[in-house]
């Protein structure tokens, strides 16, 4: 009864988290929250940092060139 | 950091900007016909109570709205393809996509980072290449668009064809970042030497002597084809870089997204050798020409003849393979394997086996459990792949799920009006047309010309016959052999058509393909000749700019009343503004 007792305090709260945190994805699930996040904040954000970014021109090596390639 | 409104608006997440845009909001606000428009919605839910019946609501719950009921356009915030909320299935199957789809693939995709490699890989990876951040976090949008509506054996099979193809990817691209000489500093790793590029359309089965010992990983596959299905904006970057330099606009869209990418300077660098392919035109030709600039290391063109009927291609075709064999034994230093091949091969032929019984399945009863967007996707994907052993996995899934729906007589598509097949190349960017048009007007796309493609068994036997085998197979790739390969093959629409027990064609009209564009009349004087009911669709596969989704939409609208007189089976989803979405 003693263990049954111990057992019950450390599973009931674990439960009751699992249970918790099941029901918030739920929710994320539901109301396309995942989706949303994605479109309004980062989308946006990481297609700004890669309209930013510095790129070579590749357009400036000449054609013909061929570096020996170790295999 | 920016904030994107459902409106498309960016805002700067700037306090002072914040204020002004929330004020602008507050000032343009109609606060009357707010109040108005709460009043009618309020009469409009009393209304409701009023008329509720219990037992209705209940089974609504429990089992899902009836097709007719579900009005899933009302679930859309206009514009962005984002939903109000997702749909409720009834109980069984919105758990099952909660917990089995939903919940299962995020987490897969977690384990399948780690599995195929690293978390630091994958971090530097998403904030190098536009083709990964902008577009794979999005994935589960992908499998929302492709399942709406599904229930039962057609969600659950289906689903397990997007698992099947987004684990493939992460494989991929994980592949690529662990070896990729961009974000290592520039240093070419041990995992460098041990890779193989190639472009997509080069099947992974020509590389099966080296499976154990090299990993050939297709250049374009996710950076440019996976993108367009998943996220299409990405893509229009890639088209607009390919004309910023001054290439012709009017090629396959296809060809100039592929070197769109190196002009971008956006691909990985993880592999000291390329093949490249013709497929499916001269456009190809040319990517490789510009491929060969960009790339600046060892390549081997393998082109493959248009017209390969002719007998007296086929021995050429066998020499080109061999040809690319010897070119990777020269450049890599490891010697062809035979056993290696027959290994992989015969692993193939039992994938290519399970091809043919779902394809029976398909085409003689009302059981077959996959939407079309699943299946002309999957096909495509792991047949140009190769063998790898997540198709052996998903299609162990699939067959229990088939076998169950077949001994159980469930029909998974109740409400077909026609049976469609999809010919020629489809609309990259619009790939669950079909998942709409059978929510919408019971259209149920059974198959497509790109299933059709690499049919052919793989002999093992003897070197001579593996080699013609291969040839053959590596000949009926999707678009050279119905897009370009000759009206014959083109025209084996008709069998297919018999095959399939289709009643209606959904032809596709790539506009920038010269090869199909040629043989359009053929088509119109056919259809008439055999009284086929058959939808034009025009599209330039990954470019939605050209005619958007709305667009299809609308073309496939006015056929079915002008023609069809037939009424929408979900009203709300004839029309609708998508044109942002991903």
């Amino acid at each position: 009864m003693k263990i049954l007792r111990i057992l019950g305090k450390i599973l009931w709260p674990l439960l009751k988290i699992t249970g918790l945190a099941y029901l918030i994805l739920f929710l994320v699930f539901y109301f396309d929250l995942d989706g949303k996040l994605l479109y309004t904040v980062v989308e946006p954000n990481l297609a700004r940092r890669y309209d930013k970014m510095e790129r070579p021109d590749n357009t400036a090596m000449p054609y013909g060139k061929k570096d020996p390639v170790e295999a | 950091m920016i904030f994107k409104t459902f409106e498309a608006k960016e805002i700067e997440l700037k306090p002072k900007e914040l204020l002004k845009a929330l004020g602008q909001k507050l000032k343009e606000t109609d606060y009357k016909a707010k109040a108005a428009a709460i009043k009618e919605k309020a009469a409009g839910a009393a209304e409701k109570l009023k008329n509720l019946d219990a037992k209705k609501l209940v089974s609504d719950f429990w089992n899902g709205k009836p097709h007719e009921e579900r009005r899933l356009g009302d679930l859309y915030i206009p514009g962005t393809g984002l939903y109000k909320h997702r749909e409720w299935r009834g109980v069984k199957d919105t758990l099952y996509y909660f917990n089995m789809i939903w919940l299962y693939n995020y987490a897969h995709m977690v384990t399948d980072i780690m599995k195929y490699g690293n978390l630091p890989d994958f971090i530097k990876g998403t904030l190098r290449y536009r083709w990964m951040g902008q577009t794979y976090l999005t994935v589960m949008h992908w499998f929302d668009r492709g399942m709406e509506g599904m229930r039962g054996p057609a969600l659950r099979g289906s689903a397990w064809h997007y698992r099947g193809m987004t684990s493939e990817t992460i494989r991929q691209f994980q592949a690529m970042f662990a070896s990729d000489k961009k974000l290592h500093g520039g240093v070419a790793n041990d995992l460098w030497k041990k890779h193989i590029a190639h472009n997509e359309t080069v099947s992974g089965c020509i590389f099966y002597p080296w499976r154990d010992v090299l990993d050939d990983v297709p250049l374009e596959m996710i950076p440019y084809f996976v993108t367009c299905h998943v996220n299409n904006h990405t893509v229009l970057n890639y088209i607009d870089a390919a004309q910023s330099i001054g290439l012709p606009a009017d090629p396959c869209p296809m060809c100039q997204a592929e070197y769109g990418i190196f002009v971008l300077d956006d691909y990985p660098d993880y592999a000291p050798i390329m093949i490249t392919s013709n497929e499916a035109c001269d456009g190809s030709v040319a990517t490789s020409i510009l491929q060969d600039w960009f790339l600046n290391r060892p390549l081997f063109a393998m082109p493959q003849p248009m017209r390969y009927d002719d007998p007296l291609v086929q021995k050429h075709c066998q020499k080109e393979i061999e040809a690319c064999w010897k070119f990777v034994e020269e450049q890599m230093g490891i010697p062809f394997s035979w056993d290696q091949y027959v290994k992989y091969a015969e692993s193939f032929n039992k994938l290519t086996e399970f091809e043919h019984e779902k394809w029976d399945v398909a085409a003689n009863t009302d059981y077959y459990p996959i939407n079309g967007v699943a299946q002309a996707l999957y096909r495509i994907y792991y047949s140009q792949d190769g063998d790898r052993p997540i198709w052996h996995e998903v299609d162990k899934h699939v067959r229990k799920i088939m076998e169950n729906s077949v001994e159980k007589k469930i029909n998974s598509f109740p409400k077909t009006r026609h049976r469609v097949i999809a010919w020629s190349c489809a609309p990259l960017y619009y790939s669950n047309w079909c998942t709409w048009a059978y929510n919408c007007w019971g259209l149920n796309c059974v198959i497509n010309m790109d299933s059709l493609m690499f049919d052919q068994m793989l002999r093992t036997d003897t070197y001579e016959h593996a080699l013609e085998d291969l040839a053959w197979f590596n000949e009926k790739a999707p678009m050279r052999a119905m897009a370009v390969g000759g009206h014959e093959h083109i025209f084996q629409l008709w069998e297919y058509m018999e095959r399939f027990n289709c009643d209606m064609v959904v032809m596709y009209d790539q506009l920038q393909c010269k090869g199909m564009q040629g043989i359009h009349g053929m088509f119109e004087d056919e259809f008439r000749k055999r009284n086929i009911h058959a939808i034009w669709v025009p599209h330039a596969l990954p470019d939605k700019r050209t005619v958007s989704r709305r667009e299809i939409r609308q073309i496939i609208n006015d056929y079915m009343t002008t023609v069809m007189h037939e009424e929408p089976l979900d009203p709300t989803l004839v029309d609708f503004e998508d044109g942002d979405s991903w």
